[in-house]
């Protein structure tokens, strides 16, 4: 019978913590789940381990191994289990076996673990499964090794070796490898694109001019473009101050009461809410009234409109609809949705399909009349259809947009030129500025014009005051 | 001849054994091993020979050093490989980071003019941005380590050095964190808790080669007074007294570098005055007698009350009065940064991802997702890392300092993670210093060094 002191306990503590970590290391974390439950189970099993052990030395033998057994089994159903439910069957079969011969034990555990090598490399196992079981196997010849041996001085060496061995093995490298993974592929924030398009700012625009955005560049702005910045990540919460004497109160700027305080004759201002503001107005006068608040002394003034803002528009619509009543704002998203699929209809039209869940998709019937292309956008719930209020389409080097007659649905729906993505843009920020400038390259705006586009991520315009 | 002076003695010992033949047998065995151990003895000049060049001797030192050295030469290695591992990867012709670029600008000023100008012309354009409030030591640090290097590489430009510093600094932190562990438990669960720390994937994340973004030095400077304030409890077992005084400056110097380099840095003065405050509660509880309490706290208030001094006298001069008043409404601003009420314009806090509080709807789904960001595994060992400490100390009285200390940094820097995940930089530290306890524990049960589990 096994006899459970601290050092045996402290001996099996390592090892379940070393077999359980190469297990989460090494899985798809996708296989884990969600915290807290498989974890609390998995410890749950480490500690039930213990007291099986706990309590076959006051046990009669064949009950301990019938337990122990049972429970082997039911770990055997989890997949996150398996590793554990092996070490126990492999336990049995040396505990069993061990009146025979211990060579024999030894030879039944390797079988045992080549038996199940074999099983868990039938598809679809993922590869980090068979090594697991390949260092479960390591595990088993040690453990039987620490169990079937008595524990003199130089078997104490040799297992010093192995704890050695194990936290090399088991905290070491992997930890090694993922600080390697993550050094070698992290990549960076700033992306080519930003990079030229911050240099030709530099090299192309008046030393004094502001580059007003939204916060998140502020920071490559000042110092790669050499240029100020409206805000930046270090200041996002930031007020601007105006001499009261010096600015035009009847400006369309001050339209909203909630959007400044003047206090001492200055005019406060939150640099959020402004920039916010001008993404998310409609309204190109104001959006203009803004900005010129910031341009300062230079005659040169540019906006920036990347495709990062386009993520970024629940909080840039948030903050411009943000009210200090309600101590809230109203969030607009922009959906981007991937093609699912492509089918002819009836009428040898062509369906481009958009997915979403619940049985809902947008739907694009691409029509050819007379060598000409009509595309007629759709919300398809379950088997009805609604027309969507606008769609936005290329052909050939052109952008077309077109309202749809009769539609059901409000809003706009932007097809990329490749037709991969659509963006579903909702009513409140289809004619927003940004939409304006980042979709529409600034179409129809008489004081945004489009200075530069690199590579669809950022595109520069230069504000136009007169 | 040593084998044949040994047979000779043996011989003389025999004379107990009064069996003949017993006798001559295990004469004639002795005789016959006689002839074995001649080669032996060869063999053994043959050594000596070698002794005398030296090689013996060397090699003699050789594992001495190794011995007594080893965990110097461990965490040599855990810092070389932790800042080869971190620049291995870089291959960009610019900087990682937003951030990078703010303090790439700053020290460039510093660089180019030697100084940090009062007003920033570029920030919060068109006014520009008094820079009074600035914490300065990590940028003055970068440009003064940048201009020495340019002594030796004079093309060497600052961009590409801030590639190779904050990989440098990060992989510093191995030296105080080594001594935390030491001084909480013994040497293994120093280089253990180094070793986790440098090559923690969260913080790792954070302090990539080309990304010098303050994280590298915050981790860094959050661990030095830590460790100096250990040093200090250590000496003050002996009583307040000359060591006591110097190490308990030191504490108080290292705290002020610390709020020099990093704005949310008030929590490490709250982390020691919990302890203090905790461990005189607990001898209160113990001993029931306030008086005496008193007494035998004196050392450990003198030497708080002198760290608080230093950290001030070396603080409030550059941020002003008002800063110690800061520091104390600290935990308690922490909870108001989101806030949205009673305000007149946008708070952009809410909207920044770091900020953001876990997924999950409660407390323990918010800390599984803490968990499972930071690391599920070591989450789990420093939970039973604490309870183990915690049955230490109230069944058997050991621990006391560990446990305190962990205990607070854990539920302090926990708490502030489910507020928002950008605290879980904060809790990494204990969890891997907890968890790094649990792990050299059980290497000393194990290998025999101790012999229960709560010893």
């Amino acid at each position: 019978m096994i006899k459970m002191d601290d050092k045996k306990i402290a001996q099996l503590i390592l090892w379940l913590v070393s077999v359980v970590y190469l297990y989460f290391k090494l899985s798809i974390p996708s296989k884990i789940g969600v915290l807290p439950f498989k974890y609390l189970f998995l410890f749950f099993c480490a500690v039930s381990i213990l007291l099986i052990f706990k309590f076959s030395s006051k046990l009669d033998k064949n009950i301990s191994y019938a337990l122990t057994g049972t429970f082997s089994l039911v770990l055997l159903v989890f997949p996150v289990t398996r590793p554990i439910s092996c070490l126990l069957i492999a336990f049995l079969l040396i505990k069993i076996s061990s009146f025979i011969s211990k060579k024999i034990s030894y030879i039944l555990v390797f079988v045992f673990h080549f038996l199940f090598l074999i099983f868990a490399t039938i598809p679809p196992t993922h590869l980090s499964t068979r090594i697991i079981l390949f260092l479960v196997l390591f595990c088993s010849i040690v453990y039987s090794f620490i169990y079937n041996k008595p524990l003199s001085f130089s078997t104490n060496n040799i297992l010093v070796v192995f704890l050695i061995f194990f936290f090399l093995f088991v905290f070491v490298s992997p930890n090694l490898v993922s600080a390697h993974q993550l050094a070698m592929y992290s990549p960076t924030i700033l992306t080519d694109n930003w990079w030229d398009a911050l240099n030709w700012i530099k090299n192309n625009t008046a030393n004094c001019s502001v580059i007003a955005t939204y916060w998140d560049p502020g920071h490559f702005i000042t110092a790669i473009a050499e240029r100020g910045a409206v805000y930046d990540g270090g200041c996002q919460n930031s007020k601007a101050h105006f001499n009261a004497s010096l600015i035009d109160m009847n400006s369309k700027a001050f339209d909203d009461l909630t959007m400044y305080e003047l206090s001492d004759g200055q005019i406060i201002r939150s640099r959020m809410k402004d920039m916010a503001t001008v993404l998310y107005t409609d309204d190109e006068e104001k959006a203009i009234d803004i900005l010129k608040l910031y341009k300062g002394n230079c005659s040169e003034m540019y906006f920036i409109a990347s495709s990062d803002l386009v993520g970024k528009s629940q909080w840039w619509s948030y903050f411009a609809t943000w009210s200090p009543n309600t101590g809230k704002g109203v969030k607009s998203f922009y959906y981007p949705i991937r093609l699912s699929m492509t089918n002819k209809a009836q009428d040898n039209s062509t369906n481009y399909v958009y997915s979403l869940e619940n049985n809902q998709a947008f739907v694009v019937n691409e029509k050819n009349i007379s060598g000409v292309l009509s595309y007629t956008p759709y919300l398809k719930q379950g088997p009805a259809f609604a027309k969507v209020g606008k769609i936005v389409y290329f052909s050939g080097n052109h952008m077309f947009l077109k309202p749809i007659k009769d539609a059901e649905v409000p809003g706009m729906i932007w097809m990329d030129p490749s037709k991969q993505i659509i963006y579903v843009i909702p009513e409140e920020i289809e004619n927003s500025m940004f939409t304006r400038m980042y979709f529409f390259n600034g179409a129809g705006l008489s004081h945004f014009q489009l200075v530069n586009n690199w590579g669809g991520e950022v595109k520069l315009f230069k504000v136009k005051f007169d | 001849m040593v084998a044949r002076k040994l047979t000779e003695k043996l011989k003389e010992k025999l004379g107990f054994i009064k069996d003949e033949k017993l006798k001559e047998e295990v004469v004639k065995e002795i005789e016959g091993n006689k002839k074995t151990p001649q080669p032996a003895t060869k063999d053994k000049k043959d050594e000596i020979e070698i002794d005398i060049g030296g090689l013996k001797r060397i090699e003699k030192r050789s594992v001495n050093f190794i011995k007594k050295r080893w965990p110097l030469l461990l965490i040599i290695t855990i810092i070389l490989l932790g800042f080869y591992i971190r620049i291995v990867g870089f291959h960009y012709p610019y900087l990682r980071n937003i951030d990078s670029y703010y303090f790439y600008r700053y020290m460039n000023f510093v660089v180019k003019d030697g100084h940090i100008p009062a007003i920033d012309p570029y920030m919060t354009a068109p006014e520009g941005l008094p820079t009074s409030g600035l914490r300065r030591l990590y940028i003055y640090l970068g440009a003064y380590s940048y201009m020495f290097t340019r002594l030796f590489k004079p093309d060497l430009q600052l961009w590409r050095f801030l590639i190779y510093f904050p990989a440098l600094l990060a992989s510093l932190a191995a030296i105080p964190m080594y001594y935390i562990g030491k001084s909480l438990m013994d040497r293994k669960a120093g280089v253990i808790a180094a070793f986790l720390f440098i090559f923690n994937p969260f913080n790792m994340t954070r302090t990539l080669g080309g990304d010098p973004d303050s994280d590298c030095i915050v981790l860094l400077m959050t661990l030095v007074p830590i460790a100096l304030f250990l040093a200090t409890q250590k000496t003050l077992k002996n009583g307040w007294h000359k060591n006591s005084i110097i190490y308990s400056l030191l504490t108080g110097i290292g705290l002020a570098l610390f709020a020099h380099t990093w704005s949310g840095s008030w929590y490490v003065p709250w982390l020691f005055a919990g302890f203090v405050f905790i461990k005189i509660v607990i001898d209160l509880v113990h001993t029931k007698n306030l008086s005496r309490t008193m007494q035998t706290a004196k050392p450990l208030l003198f030497s708080f009350l002198t760290i608080v001094l230093v950290f001030f006298l070396l603080t409030v001069p550059f941020f002003g009065i008002r800063y110690p008043i800061g520091i104390v409404r600290g935990p308690f601003c922490a909870s108001q940064y989101k806030s949205e009420a009673h305000i007149r314009f946008p708070n952009v806090w809410v909207s920044i991802a770091e900020m953001t509080a876990p997924d999950g709807s409660g407390i323990l789904q918010k800390m599984s997702t803490v968990a499972l960001r930071l690391n599920p595994y070591m989450f789990i060992l420093s939970v039973t890392s604490l309870l183990y400490l915690g049955l230490s100390f109230f069944k058997k009285g050991k621990h006391k300092d560990t446990f305190i200390l962990l205990f607070i940094w854990f539920i302090g820097s926990l708490a502030a993670s489910i507020f928002a995940v950008r605290f879980i930089v904060l809790l990494s530290t204990p969890v891997v210093i907890a968890a790094s306890i649990l792990i050299a524990k059980l290497f000393r049960v194990a290998i025999g060094e101790d012999k229960e589990i709560l010893d």
